[in-house]
């Protein structure tokens, strides 16, 4: 047998947790079997994990938990298709398979002293979440930490507990919510992200922003960053491809000559604009 | 290293030999077409042909491949993966396919480990047939690829009837001396016949910058005729696109890869309906731009090695070369 490890068999993992954050949102915490697996896992804010149904498939899902929380590994999934539709059908206690961690992460260590802007729209907010917490469990090594975050209507919103009551309790962060749509439950802003984005005008002096959402509100959020001033150094993206190994060899996921799985998921804009536009 | 003057006939010898110890796979014909196959009678071998139509890196990356199994008992499960892989030799391969295995290293062989691949190909001896004329939609020349390459352990180029053996490696040379064959101290050019292996307009990598040649009408243009068949990629010996699935039920299983083609329709479709790659020229782009931009770039080589086999299969005539000259030529115009 093979005396690397093979990296396209999964590591098994349990079911520990299910939050429903939406209708079609859950979050799942897994802890994997194998101690020593477990312990070695250590991923960054920003990679991902290949997440396995046995007898359905793979997808590719970023890690939302952050590092310095270490025992488990969350995964916030939308159902969307074949594979999501199964894992939302799946109970605490059953088991998945996952590869990893994968890809590229935020550049956490670069970035400390700044003041951190988070943007994201919808299940979006779930890869930034992981860099968010750890900024929060590394306070002292960030500046304001600032949340600007949308979604289809009130219902729509991921990870409420955070949004309404943990993070704007937490020293210098703030958090600002949007929805598409006015909907009953809903006293707050009424409009799109990039909108919403522009109204609030960060200051880019000294901060980082850093985006993730729907291909199209990341096209709008990055024109409008540059607009009010943000230059293409200061703004990192997280982006997502169809993926089938996560180890850059089935050749799917690429954008020009990068493979999001190894070369990504995150891109500053600087280096996205090298890239085509094919994503 | 050392070299044999084989006589024709003596090469059963040879086979009867490598049989006795190890797996052989050589080409036969079957049914009017040439392809690499386990061997258990010598006499199915042939020598007299141009190429087989299905890459030897099917021996490498085979079409189809268990990864592993899984068993889902009470919520445990419990994976099997038991890859063990027979020493083999490979016979027949041309020198453009020889090159093949050197640019799918560069996937298979670099970065995350793919025992899968490496160990097929730790456990095979690989012996070229040289080329003595050119393929009837060859354009290896122009890749300036080198005959009696070095990435094989043996090479036999055909010297009339016979057989002139050179020796590459200390695997060819194991391999060999199981047979007594008669030393020759002949020298390797003054033997091969000059053959007539095509014109010398030499390909070379898209020069332009990306943002010269992307968004260039010229994509529609030559991705017109294109019927997304995907036989394009399925016969070439560097496409290397593969899908991944479970073949089973939730219970138990197998999961398995197999060749994709970044020429199919749904290729990069992602769940809730978004594909970067919808329309046809956008694909054709991408296959283009992969071999001769984007692989070049990272590891120093097109990713083609002028076998001719998209050119023959290729149901409307789709000319890779001819496409590959208007879009550095549409580039140029810019």
């Amino acid at each position: 047998m093979c005396k690397a490890e093979n990296p396209l068999v999964p590591k098994i993992a349990t079911i520990e947790s299910i939050i429903e954050e939406t209708e079609d949102i859950k979050t799942f915490r897994v802890i994997l079997d194998n101690k020593n697996e477990k312990e070695a896992f250590n991923h960054k804010p920003g990679q991902c994990g290949m997440v396995s149904v046995f007898g359905v498939g793979e997808a590719m899902i970023s890690i939302t938990s952050t590092p310095t929380r270490k025992d488990f590994l969350e995964f916030s999934i939308k159902k969307v298709g074949s594979l999501t539709n199964v894992l939302h059908s799946m109970d605490v206690g059953e088991t998945i398979g996952i590869r990893g961690p994968y890809g590229n992460y935020f550049p956490y260590d670069a970035i400390k002293g700044k003041d951190l802007i988070f943007i994201g729209g919808g299940i979006g907010l779930a890869p930034l979440r992981s860099l968010i917490n750890y900024a929060i469990d590394n306070r002292e090594e960030y500046g304001n930490i600032h949340i600007i975050y949308g979604a289809r209507s009130y219902k729509d919103l991921a990870f409420k507990e955070e949004l309404f009551n943990i993070w704007p309790s937490i020293k210098d962060t703030k958090v600002d919510v949007t929805v598409d749509s006015p909907c009953e439950e809903w006293n707050g802003n009424v409009g799109f992200v990039p909108a919403f984005l522009e109204n609030i005008s960060p200051n880019p002096q000294d901060s980082i922003a850093i985006t993730c959402g729907p291909p199209i509100m990341i096209k709008y959020v990055l024109n409008t960053l540059q607009k009010i001033g943000f230059d293409e150094k200061q703004v990192i993206t997280t982006l997502e491809m169809k993926m089938k190994c996560g180890i850059g060899k089935c050749g799917r996921c690429n954008i020009g000559h990068k493979y999001v799985c190894i070369d990504g998921p995150v891109f500053t804009l600087e280096e996205l604009k090298l890239l085509p536009n094919e994503f | 290293m050392k070299s044999y003057y084989i006589k024709g006939h003596d090469i059963n010898i040879f086979f009867k030999t490598v049989i006795e110890s190890r797996q052989l796979i050589a080409p036969v014909k079957e049914d009017d077409v040439i392809l690499f196959r386990k061997i258990n009678k010598i006499e199915d071998i042939v020598l007299n042909y141009e190429n087989t139509i299905v890459p030897p890196k099917n021996l490498f990356f085979p079409q189809s491949e268990k990864l592993f199994e899984y068993k889902n008992e009470d919520n445990k499960v419990f994976i099997k993966n038991n890859q063990s892989y027979k020493e083999r030799v490979i016979f027949g391969i041309r020198m453009c396919d020889i090159e093949s295995l050197n640019l799918l290293d560069n996937i298979f062989d670099k970065g995350f480990n793919d025992s899968y691949y490496k160990e097929k190909r730790e456990n095979t001896i690989l012996i070229e047939l040289g080329c003595t004329n050119l393929c009837k939609k060859g354009f290896c020349s122009s890749l300036e690829l080198v005959q009696n390459s070095t990435s094989a352990d043996i090479v036999f180029y055909p010297v009339r009837e016979d057989f002139f053996v050179t020796i590459n490696t200390i695997k060819g040379e194991n391999l060999i001396d199981l047979i007594h064959f008669k030393e020759s101290k002949e020298d390797m050019a003054s033997l091969i016949r000059e053959a007539t292996l095509g014109d010398k307009t030499i390909i070379s990598s898209i020069p332009q910058e990306l943002d010269e040649i992307f968004e260039n009408k010229i994509w529609e243009e030559i991705s017109q005729k294109c019927i997304g068949c995907n036989v394009c990629t399925y016969v070439c010996p560097t496409c290397h696109c593969f899908d991944m699935c479970d073949i089973g039920n939730r219970k138990q299983g197998e999961r398995i890869r197999c060749w994709d083609s970044c020429m199919n329709s749904r290729f990069t479709q992602m769940a809730g309906n978004h594909n970067p790659r919808d329309e046809k020229q956008q694909r054709v782009r991408q296959r283009i731009l992969h071999k001769f931009k984007y692989y070049p770039e990272e590891h120093g080589k097109v990713a083609c090695v002028g076998c001719g086999r998209c050119l023959q299969k290729c149901p409307v005539g789709m000319d890779i070369l001819e496409n590959l000259r208007k879009v550095k030529e549409a580039g140029c115009n810019v």
